[in-house]
């Protein structure tokens, strides 16, 4: 059986969304605005990498993640994703992106969660970017 | 150990957890079913918005974000209540480009032991329609102080 495969568009779009610069803004107690700042989308992470494994092609992409001299390889599989890995769809019900298709959203998303906004003392050196359990796309 | 009744929201606003009900989104249920609605502050505006937690599916809402419930304390009375909490009165707002926001602030977990432990929770609504997409608390240190 053909493995499945991420369509070619995941990985620009993905690297976009992960290099695109968020606009932040904290507020204080009284909720008065403290400060406005520009900053990556992957704060206080920064991405070094991505792109196809090496040896498992399109099928799987890994993203490599840097904070606090730690690197963390986020580890997307297309098997894990199959009903959007193509990268081609764009649900309205929960994708709001005007430019990104539904696959490279979604990994965004889930990189957040289970990497972006964790301590780097918190995590191992590989983190697999999966829905939760049961739950496939 | 016994854990105080009360959970600190954000920075001093105290509020009792509230028994709600877990919400009925099993199987056969529609995803575009609401199971939550929360007043949430307008981002570069006055005012309030209404932000909505449907069902949802694998990718968003209540079915996407269940599993991060029992990861974090009090069950889904609590969790309910800091996406509240957390939409009404943020710390921190980030506007992505992936189309959504990604809004923070501390919650504090309050012991009777004199001590508290500071989780950052997070709520993730899309931009446009203010549809849930997931939410999640992340533990923090433990201060070992009654709680402010």
């Amino acid at each position: 059986m053909k493995a499945l495969m991420f369509g070619d568009s995941f990985v620009p779009e993905l690297r976009d969304i992960l290099t695109s610069i968020s606009t932040a803004t904290s507020f204080g107690p009284n909720g008065i605005e403290i400060e406005t700042r520009e900053q990556p989308f992957t704060y206080p992470w920064q991405l070094t990498w991505i792109g196809y494994d090496p040896d498992l092609g399109h099928s799987r992409v890994i993203c490599k993640l840097a904070a606090e001299r730690k690197t963390v390889a986020a580890v997307i599989d297309a098997g894990d994703f199959r009903k959007i890995c193509a990268n081609n769809t764009r649900s309205r019900a929960w994708n709001g992106s005007a430019h990104y298709h539904d696959m490279a959203v979604l990994a965004s998303t889930l990189i957040e969660e289970q990497i972006v906004t964790w301590d780097p003392s918190q995590l191992g050196s590989e983190v697999r970017i999966k829905l939760p359990k049961d739950r496939i796309a | 150990m016994r854990q105080a009744l009360s959970v600190t929201a954000g920075w001093f606003a105290a509020a009792a957890g509230r028994p709600d009900a877990v919400p009925n989104c099993g199987k056969g249920v529609r995803p575009r079913k609401i199971v939550g609605k929360y007043k949430a502050k307008r981002h570069n505006k006055g005012g309030y918005r209404t932000d909505l937690l449907y069902c949802g599916g694998a990718k968003y809402g209540y079915r996407h974000l269940q599993p991060h419930v029992p990861q974090y304390f009090g069950g889904w009375g609590n969790f309910n209540f800091s996406i509240g909490a957390v939409l009404k009165k943020p710390a921190d707002w980030v506007v992505q480009g992936n189309g959504n926001f990604r809004e923070s602030a501390p919650i504090f977990q309050c012991f009777f032991a004199g001590y508290y432990i500071i989780w950052t929770f997070y709520v993730v609504p899309n931009i446009q329609s203010g549809s849930i997409v997931t939410a999640y608390g992340h533990k923090g240190r433990t201060v070992d102080k009654p709680c402010p």
